[in-house]
């Protein structure tokens, strides 16, 4: 029940940020071409609709992102024994380390083991995801109209957007199922207003009011921090390789080389500080809602 | 002026002016890291990652900038 309803506050939210990028399609389209000459759009190419939901060239490619996650699992799992093989030790690797991240920022190691597989997707899905220009041709698959097939997945910022709030909607539906009020508590203040004796209680009653209020936009602060932090690395990754390809006939070999290395380097390293950013979150307000059990 | 000139104006402008202060603030946080891992060698592999996580976060206030300046450019 808490998947569904983080699921469909996920979807529409990405509904009404495609509508928003959709309504400044055309303005994208005319001022891309007339810049470079090459492609480089803000929102993602509608594909087909599934009734009022848009396929867009991102889903596609995320989508693909997905199958290759599971194709890398099952190789990985084939010759898994006691002798770790390579490819089982890295994946090892990674989950010792998530869990012991996780342990610090959740504090107790059950619900570190509890949480692990949603910070687990996070990281293997973001990492795979920026990583999906250097699959060789699968980016030049063009469509009649000159729109590619795939995208980026994490180019598209509705999939960002979808992924943050994911992050942050999970952290506060999962501290809501713990302890609601006392959650709830900490952005609506009004328990200092019945504790009022005197004249300075009542200011620093309406001062915490005024705190609240702040943490409620912090929130959403957060959003569109982790979302604008993933969205903006990758996609001007993205456009500084279409741009250097732009210049003339030649720079298209060669010259992006150091360009696209910098990327798969960004990509790495904004997969993990994603993780690690909603492992904190997530940790943060889970933590404030529930006593110390040791 | 025209609006195209004003929007090319001022999407230069956004990221000249707004990394300024990421850039300062990533070289104070690698001159540190770089005097700590010469103190301490031996802690310097495991103090690297944790500088690269660092910047990535203090680099995400440009890339806010950067993001700013896209729209301008490319989303009227």
């Amino acid at each position: 029940m808490i998947g569904m309803l983080i699921a469909s506050a996920a979807s529409t939210a990405e509904r009404a940020v495609t509508e928003m990028a959709a309504g400044a399609a055309e303005v994208a389209e005319t001022a891309a071409e007339g810049g470079a000459g090459e492609e480089v759009s803000l929102p993602s190419h509608n594909l087909f609709e599934i009734g009022s939901f848009h396929v867009t060239n991102s889903v596609l490619a995320a989508f693909l992102c997905t199958a290759i996650i599971i194709v890398l699992i099952l190789l990985a799992r084939r010759k898994a024994g006691i002798i770790p093989t390579k490819m089982q030790s890295v994946f090892e690797a990674i989950i010792t380390f998530f869990l012991s991240s996780l342990e610090d920022a959740f504090g107790t190691k059950e619900r570190a083991r509890k949480y692990l597989p949603l910070f687990l997707t996070f990281i293997l899905l973001i990492a795979v995801a920026n990583q999906f220009s250097i699959i060789p041709l699968v980016m030049n698959i063009k469509l009649e109209g000159g729109a590619a097939l795939f995208r980026v997945p994490t180019s598209d910022w509705s999939m960002t957007i979808a992924l943050a709030i994911v992050a942050i909607v999970g952290s506060h539906i999962l501290a809501l199922s713990i302890k609601p009020f006392k959650h709830l508590g900490h952005y609506f203040r009004f328990q200092y207003i019945w504790k009022i004796r005197k004249v300075t209680d009542a200011l620093n009653a309406l001062l915490e009011i005024f705190i609240g209020i702040l943490e409620v936009i912090g929130e959403f602060a957060k959003i569109i921090s982790l979302s604008a932090r993933l969205f903006g690395n990758i996609f001007a990754g993205e456009v500084m390789v279409v741009m250097i390809g732009a210049i003339a006939s030649f720079t298209q070999f060669l010259f992006p080389m150091p360009f696209i290395g910098l990327g798969i380097f960004v990509g790495f390293v904004q997969a993990y500080v994603f993780t690690l950013l909603t492992m904190q979150f997530m940790g943060a307000s889970i933590k404030a809602v529930s006593e110390s059990h040791h | 002026m025209e609006v195209e000139s004003m929007k090319l104006l001022a999407a230069a402008l956004c990221m000249s002016v707004g990394v300024i202060t990421p850039a300062i603030a990533e070289g104070m946080i690698a001159g540190k890291a770089m005097e700590a891992m010469g103190r301490n060698p031996e802690a310097g592999n495991a103090m690297f990652p944790r500088m690269i996580v660092a910047l990535a976060i203090v680099e995400s206030l440009a890339i806010y900038c950067l993001v700013i300046a896209l729209i301008i450019l490319f989303a009227a």
